[in-house]
């Protein structure tokens, strides 16, 4: 069942310029894309700065302003404000965001930060919310002193964590990780990510987890999208994008993840610039005349890619015609 | 959905108050004891303060025991009394007016138009920039041009002419008409601070917690630029008690049967004051000059408690 099934979303932000200041020009961010997120699984986002994931995921909790196409949850389009307001639909999506520093309140004591979304969705009495928030810091495995205390006396992990019980403490049905670990050192981004795993466990959350960190996403999502230039170029689950990648830019992409072993640096290097070497040769057939990428083609029920359907089944075959020989 | 927050934790209600009791031990001090705390490590500040607040006192109470009109009365026996005689602490004026009574009553009513001028006009300055600086579009542009047309307005002209206008006027009208024009410093100020701030994801993450427009800029964007707003507020006390006497000196102030540090300092008008009547100008330039002070010094004590990483006081 789908939790949430986003259409065609466009968000283009305005130039502004000349005497009148009209809008001359358009900043494509998101350019028509469409994809569902089922309940309780983890959908990544994946694509390099600027791509428009982080712009995707603002759109999803209703941060950003939509250009055109719809977010439907339980068959409302929650772009318009009004039926987000109806739905009371943030207490049932929240977000976790990159920055654990600036998105929590310098000024606000921990208990107050925890406790804000609670006091504007769920009214309980002082003693309950007291308890609630107690409860919280224990399921994120921070101690109940924490609770008088200021964000900038924790360490980034511990913040990223109070975000978290923040992000989970009504009880939400999604929520939008935008990024959460890529400001932490690698140890304590693997604690906050089990921890996140854990919760969903336990609370049956859906994540839309939107990353540049190609290991991170394997280890979080069953179902990846990856993302250029605002449209998307491939969708399919872990093993489709990982082990089975069509899409240039998705195989250029996994060239990049850094390789621990350091007895076939050489080889490594090579397969890295063949790759680099057939994404310059070959990008006319990848984008359109526009640089932009194609329309998506299903290439298997699970498995879609941004190209001509020709250029794609052709692709398709050769990949399945590798895999048997191997 | 209490219950599934109680599956996961072993927290209950019966740890809450030993739980809560536990991190009152550890709370962070509260605000008011952290500007306690930088007020003692600022030994210089603490004398400001203790300076501003007996003096502030000082002249309210005392005030209250003089009687004004009596006293402005003309008395020619006392003709310019050096310091001293005839019971006079600080000597006479011109018309054998006490210097030491009009100096109580002329602070009282400078310092109470300060108060009243900073406390309206800011207010009012913090509200238009928060409002202007967070809405932003429209709400914005439309803001900024009636701060650009205020602007325009020649201040000290436009203050002079209302002056003269206004028949009956007194200190609560003439603190009313600078308040006109002294909100816009500030407005602008403030402006662009909340334009950045607006910006961070708490705010983000205020709107996704959903709370309203409102309490976001009241109770999250303000507190957060504190610091400059103090700042800001201390100064401009400090210069609104420039304006009113400035205006004063030039006549165009406080009536002149209403004595206040401008109209004293007016008496340095006369090059006779200056070199042999000193008595008759010189404590109110003082004044002036030490309130000054000490309200900038305490202003910076108090700027340095709002940002945790200037503190000098105890460690928290």
């Amino acid at each position: 069942m789908n939790i949430i099934e986003i259409k065609n979303l466009k968000v283009h932000y305005p130039i502004r310029s000349g005497f009148w200041n009209r809008i001359t020009d358009e900043v494509p961010a998101v350019d028509g894309i469409s994809f569902n997120i089922r309940a309780g699984e983890t959908y990544g986002l994946v694509g390099e700065s600027g791509s428009g994931k982080s712009t995707t995921g603002k759109s999803v909790v209703g941060l950003e302003k939509v250009t055109s196409g719809s977010i439907l949850y339980k068959g409302k389009d929650i772009t318009k404000k009004e039926n987000r307001r109806r739905l009371d639909y943030n207490r049932d999506v929240q977000m976790i965001f990159q920055d654990s520093l600036s998105s929590l309140n310098p000024r606000k004591r921990i208990e107050d930060i925890i406790a804000e979304p609670l006091r504007n969705f769920e009214h309980l009495s002082k003693e309950d919310e007291k308890l609630r928030v107690l409860q919280l810091l224990d399921i994120v495995g921070l101690d109940a002193d924490a609770l008088y205390k200021y964000p900038h006396q924790f360490s980034g992990g511990q913040r990223q964590r109070i975000g978290v019980a923040r992000a989970v403490a009504t009880h939400p049905k999604l929520i939008v990780a935008d990024e959460p670990v890529s400001a932490l050192d690698l140890s304590v981004q693997a604690q906050v990510l089990n921890f996140m795993k854990r919760i969903q466990r336990d609370f049956g959350i859906s994540y839309l987890f939107i990353s540049h960190d190609l290991g991170v996403v394997r280890h979080m999502c069953q179902n990846i999208a990856i993302m250029n230039r605002g449209r998307l170029v491939e969708i399919g689950t872990r093993d489709d994008i990982y082990n089975h990648p069509l899409h240039i830019y998705t195989k250029r992409l996994l060239a990049a993840i850094p390789e621990t072993n350091v007895d076939q640096r050489a080889a490594h290097r090579a397969s890295r610039l063949a790759v680099e070497q057939v994404y310059q040769d070959e990008q006319a057939t990848y984008y359109d005349h526009d640089g932009k990428a194609f329309p998506l083609v299903a290439v298997s029920p699970t498995h879609s890619v941004a190209l001509p359907e020709k250029l794609a089944q052709q692709l398709a075959q050769a990949e399945t015609k590798r895999e048997a020989q191997a | 959905m209490a219950e599934n927050f109680n599956q996961h934790s072993d927290i209950s209600a019966a740890d809450l108050t030993r739980l809560s009791q536990e991190a009152k031990a550890e709370a962070t001090p509260s605000t008011a004891r952290i500007i306690w705390d930088e007020f003692k490590a600022d030994k210089p500040a603490l004398v400001a303060l203790v300076v501003v607040v007996g003096f502030i006192a000082f002249v309210m109470i005392a005030s209250l025991f003089i009687d004004t009109p009596k006293m402005m009365e003309t008395n020619i026996m006392n003709y310019f009394d050096r310091p001293g005689t005839n019971g006079l602490w600080l000597g006479a004026d011109s018309g054998g007016r006490s210097v030491a009574q009009q100096l109580i009553v002329g602070s009282r009513n400078s310092i109470g138009i300060a108060i009243g001028l900073t406390v309206i006009s800011s207010t009012f300055g913090i509200c238009w920039g928060l409002i202007s600086g967070y809405y932003n579009g429209y709400v914005d542009w439309g803001m900024q041009r009636v701060y650009d047309f205020m602007m325009m307005l020649p201040m000290t002209m436009m203050i002079i002419v209302l002056v003269t206008i206004i028949p009956h006027y007194n200190a609560i009208t003439l603190t009313l008409i600078f308040s006109i024009f002294y909100w816009e410093g500030t407005s602008r100020l403030i402006r662009s601070r909340t334009l950045a701030e607006s910006e961070k994801d708490y705010v983000a993450a205020s709107k996704t917690s959903g709370t309203s427009n409102l309490k976001i800029i009241f109770r999250e964007i303000m507190p957060n630029i504190s610091s400059l707003i103090i700042v800001d507020t201390t100064l401009s006390f400090a210069e609104n008690i420039g304006v009113e006497t400035g205006l004063s000196y030039l006549g165009f102030g406080l009536p002149t049967q209403t004595p206040s540090l401008g109209t004293m300092i007016a008496n340095a008008n006369d090059p006779n004051n200056i070199t042999q009547y000193w008595w008759t100008w010189l404590p109110a330039a003082l004044e002036i000059i030490i309130l000054c002070l000490s309200i900038s010094y305490i202003g910076q004590v108090i700027r340095r408690a709002a940002d945790s990483s200037q503190r000098q006081g105890a460690a928290d």
